[in-house]
């Protein structure tokens, strides 16, 4: 091998920008196999009921249908990716106790195979179902009294997780603080709204696998899943990703796998679906509303001494990744700051709402709302600085966090908060300390100008004791040098341009140009086990694993073996759960820091929102490719905008309201801030791969309370729920007599 | 416009010259505003010149529009509206020859007005002489004269102390402690507290003297000298006193149109008005 440029921490093009670019690369639902077939699924009709029966005559006498499926055709009925709580399809005659039962409207009842989409739309409402209603529980705080409707009997009172910290001694914290600021926060459901509405094709193929081609984050736990479901040993299902539009926590969970694999199956042809964008709203999981009681104390001096929270997380009517989702609020509520003593309490409760689940920050966003907001009041309270009082609490290398341990070494929140401060150009660093600078107001006296600040952390990787692998294939050929290198990993490529981060690290680690690596990417019957494309985990754990199979291949290719090919398992650091009593845990073995800056103007006659700028300061530990960063921090930015101040899903009764994206309002380029400074941090993670640490969630965290902020600088009022819709905030803002004249 | 024929060319559109126009237009004039490329206007939310900054403002429901040219103006007078003109020299009495010229720019002295500008020419305030400078001059100091016509002769001197309110004199007016770029950090209207840093000159903090509404501030765009006037402070405290025209503003624009409607070189030119826009 010759001495080469290094590839890591170039800007190397997308492996998939041209085809993207140009249309060209298949998203599942642009995929067609000879001789397929449409399906079309029943959702309920009712929130919270019992089938009695179904009858599905007319449906299958209509021209056309070459099929309809119910519960009594699949073979166990049950999936889910923690708890297999869920029916596959819901309806009498299943062998799963408790499958006759739709608990919300994301319920799947009936399947129709048809000849054509038009023939399986038109059968599918012919099917006649009969319903029981059952009362409807929509509230977590309702659905946790003795009275109330108990929806699945694993969970009494409805609650599903419980997680308690019990550190230090909380009550001799009180008696220390000399400020207290309280508050109660909550924040609303929020949809994945992924460029790519669910869709696939099932089939039987060459190997007689019954396969599934669909747009997921985990190619091996959802053939898992679908092997469970069908019955079938793992290696007769197989599951391909071909290009993934978006994701971002929302496919994590089952939409249309279990159901195409099953329709394939009965019909033996392919079997095609593709979900209308109503269809994905009311289809797949949310991020949770959750509502946090939170009261900090501090000494005069700005140092916290006491914490507690309460969390109540809406769950849904299923569990999905909610257990790990509170887990991760949990942790996080009290912020990333040391605080030796605290209590918290968290709950995540069924409901007969839409299933709530993974979304970007996975639990985080929620939590670091309450925090940081908190920590903002407190500032005001004390007359200190923002930058000032957080630099004074930060959790440092040997913190004892409030799960009773320090987090793994390498934490540079301290330097992400001043740096990002630095950079912003809001703050100023002086002999006395931290300093706002001016901030010009609008010439136009009903704009008001404001600028916030907030920061947070994420655990990358799974956590909380969760097994954590990563295989990778490196494949060596050539006879004098290395002419090609081929590598399996599975890690999703969901638009995050991972493949491309793969390539680059396989091409580093063998020591080729990029142009010499191919991938082989996500396809059970070609790569081994990678995990989650989630967690903000992907470029720690395939880089880990693809460094080890290059090793390992360079070893063998050093001994003379044409091709060299070795194969790699990489494991992360063990994690623990914790503690049913105190919390005590180890919860994770990796973090990103992150710090974010938002100025922001409110229209005070109207509480329209606009985020002028905004400022993301983030350790990445490595980047890897800079402007793939740049891209994530973008998005994300512009994904907890829409979550911060427009994104309203409106739920009556557990129904939808507004399952539309004419009506689910999401950001579009005129609601973008006018500048979004990325502020890249290189202080390696002594585990990551060339130093890297996950980055994918950390700009989504911190901008909703940087956003709060900003607006109680511009407004002196402080808004404790999100989105801030115009009318939310028009309400606060005359409550306080701002915008009338 | 009862008026159509008898245009009239307000120099200056900041809060006094703004209480002018308003009696004008109101009362059926064509009127046109020439301003600075920057104005200095600071109680900006009732001064037409804020159209240079903004493009347009709406003061008690008149609307004034920045133009860049005079062949703008008419369709603007035409929709009840007021076009607002970056013209620092004056060049466009030459060029629309109005029948009045109000000169209303309150320098205290007089930057270049003569008798020949118009048939009228009316000036505000001290450092006119009417029958030399101008045809006309309007008191503005507060107080028993205020919004007189003086056909000869001058209004009273400057005193370099703006008239008190509420025993506030001086103090109420906020003043640059230095040369540099000002930083807004209140906004007109905002009720502000004693000792309030309400702005900052190059750094330097402006505090408010006492408890009151922020009335005035200096448009951002203008780079300040030391003692240049950047905003004033009202101890009444009244918010709405910010969005509507002031009474002595309204009274200096009741003389401005007395001296038109009894000036006798515009009394034709007056009525044929009157018989042809009661027509039109």
């Amino acid at each position: 091998m010759s001495a080469q440029e290094f590839v890591i921490g170039q800007t190397v093009r997308r492996l998939d920008a041209v085809g993207k670019v140009t249309g060209e690369t298949p998203f599942p639902g642009d995929i067609n196999l000879e001789g397929q077939l449409w399906m079309k699924i029943r959702f309920s009709d009712r929130v919270h009921a019992r089938i009695t029966s179904i009858d599905t005559s007319k449906a299958e006498a209509h021209p056309g249908v070459v099929a309809v499926l119910t519960a009594k055709d699949v073979p166990v009925n049950e999936y889910g990716l923690g708890i297999p709580d869920q029916p596959v399809l819901c309806g009498p005659g299943s062998t799963k106790e408790g499958a006759d039962i739709v608990r919300c409207i994301s319920d799947q009842v009936a399947l129709v195979v048809a000849d054509t989409e038009e023939a399986a739309a038109e059968a599918v409402r012919l099917i006649e179902i009969t319903y029981e209603d059952l009362p409807i529980v929509d509230d977590p705080h309702q659905a946790m009294q003795e009275d109330a409707p108990q929806l699945h009997p694993h969970a009494p009172n409805n609650i599903l997780t419980h997680y308690r910290i019990r550190h230090g001694d909380v009550e001799a914290g009180w008696a220390q603080a000399e400020v207290i600021v309280e508050g109660e926060y909550r924040t609303g459901f929020q949809e994945h709204a992924y460029l790519q509405p669910e869709a696939g094709l099932g089939y039987i193929d060459e190997e007689g696998r019954v396969t599934v081609i669909v747009a997921g984050q985990w190619v091996h736990k959802d053939r898992q899943q679908i092997a469970h479901a069908l019955d079938l040993p793992e290696e007769r299902v197989r599951v391909i990703y071909p290009a993934i539009g978006g994701a971002f926590g929302g496919r994590e969970d089952m939409s249309v796998q279990i159901v195409l694999a099953l329709a394939a199956m009965k019909v033996g042809r392919p079997v095609k679906i593709i979900w209308s964008r109503e269809e994905s709203i009311i289809g797949h999981h949310k991020r949770h509303p959750m509502t946090i009681r939170a009261k900090w104390g501090a000494t005069r001096e700005g140092k916290l001494v006491a914490a507690e929270a309460v969390i109540i997380a809406d769950a849904g009517a299923y569990a999905y990744t909610s257990p790990k989702v509170l887990g991760n609020a949990h942790l996080m509520v009290c912020g990333p700051y040391e605080i030796p003593n605290a209590k918290v309490d968290s709950y995540a409760v069924y409901t007969n709402n839409v299933p709530s689940g993974a979304f970007r920050g996975f639990g985080g966003p929620q939590a670091c709302f309450a925090a940081e907001n908190q920590m903002n009041k407190l500032a005001e309270a004390l007359g200190m600085d923002l930058v000032e009082l957080r630099l004074k609490n930060v959790l440092r290398d040997g913190s004892i966090a409030v799960v009773g341990t320090p987090l793994p070494p390498g934490v540079t929140l301290d330097r992400v908060l001043a740096e990002g401060a630095l950079q912003s150009g809001y703050w100023e660093h002086t002999e006395d300390g931290w300093r706002r600078l001016p901030l010009q107001q609008p010439t136009d006296p009903t704009r008001r100008r404001g600028v916030g600040v907030a920061m947070g952390f994420k655990n990358v990787g799974f956590s909380f004791g969760a097994p954590e692998e990563n295989w990778a294939t490196v494949e060596l050929y050539g006879e004098t040098e290395i002419e090609r290198v081929v590598v399996r990993e599975a890690g999703a490529d969901v638009g995050q341009g991972a493949h491309t981060a793969f390539v680059q690290m396989a091409a580093e680690a063998v020591g080729v140009p990029v142009e010499k690596v191919e991938l082989i990417g996500h396809d059970t019957a070609h790569t081994g086990n990678s995990g989650s494309a989630s967690a903000s985990r992907m470029t720690f754990m395939a880089g880990n694993a693809i460094k080890g199979a290059a090793q390992l291949a360079l070893e063998k290719w050093r001994n003379e073996e044409r091709p060299a090919i070795a194969t790699y398992q990489y494991r992360a650091p063990r994690t623990t759960p914790y503690d049913p009593e105190t919390g005590r845990a180890e919860p994770n073995f990796a973090y990103g820091y992150v710090a974010q800056f938002a100025e922001v103007e409110v229209d005070v006659e109207t509480g329209q929102i606009e985020v002028v700028r905004v400022v993301s300061a983030h350790d990445v530990g490595k980047a890897i490719n800079p402007q793939l960063i740049e891209g994530q921090v973008e998005g994300a930015v512009v994904q907890a905008l829409g979550y911060a101040i427009m994104e309203n899903l409106v739920t009556e009764q557990g129904r939808i309201l507004n399952p539309y994206l004419s009506t689910y309002l999401i950001p579009t380029v005129w609601d973008i801030p006018k500048e979004t400074k990325s502020v890249i941090l290189e202080y390696a993670d002594p585990r990551g791969p060339w130093g890297a640490r996950g980055m994918a969630e950390m700009p989504f965290i911190p901008l909703a309370p940087a956003i709060t902020g900003a607006l109680h600088d511009a407004t002196g009022i402080w808004f404790e729920q999100i989105p801030l819709i115009p009318e939310r905030v028009v309400f606060k803002l005359r409550e306080k007599g701002l915008g009338v004249i | 416009m009862l008026f159509r024929d008898v245009s009239v060319i307000v120099r200056g559109g900041g809060d006094l010259a703004s209480g002018v126009v308003y009696r004008l237009v109101k009362a059926g004039f064509p009127v046109l505003v020439t301003e600075l490329e920057r104005p200095l206007a600071i109680r900006r939310t009732v001064a037409f010149a804020s159209a240079v900054y903004e493009g347009q403002i709406t003061v008690e429901g008149i609307t004034a529009r920045l133009v860049t040219g005079l062949e703008e103006a008419a369709a603007l007078w035409a929709a009840g509206e007021v076009p607002v003109l970056i013209d620092p020299a004056g060049e466009s009495i030459r060029a629309l020859r109005p029948a009045v010229v109000v000169d209303a720019r309150l320098a205290k002295r007089n930057l270049g007005t003569t008798l020949s500008d118009a048939s009228l020419v009316i000036a505000l305030g001290p450092g006119f002489v009417a029958g030399t400078d101008c045809h006309a001059v309007i008191e503005t100091k507060r107080g028993h004269f205020l919004g007189r016509v003086i056909w000869q002769g001058a209004a009273e001197p400057d005193t370099g102390r703006p008239g008190s309110v509420q025993g506030h004199e001086a103090d109420r007016v906020l003043r640059a402690p230095c040369d540099g770029e000002l930083i807004a950090l209140a906004q007109i209207g905002d009720a502000v507290h004693e000792d309030q840093v309400l702005a900052t000159v190059a750094g330097e903090p402006v505090r408010a003297p006492f408890d009151g509404v922020l009335r005035g501030m200096l448009h951002p765009a203008v780079p300040v000298t030391r003692g240049l006037k950047i905003g004033d402070v009202d101890p009444r405290g009244v918010r709405a006193h910010c969005f509507t025209i002031s009474e002595k503003s309204l009274a200096i624009g009741g003389g401005v149109l007395e001296a038109i409607l009894s000036a006798p070189q515009l009394a034709d030119v007056l009525r044929q008005s009157l018989t042809d826009g009661g027509k039109k």
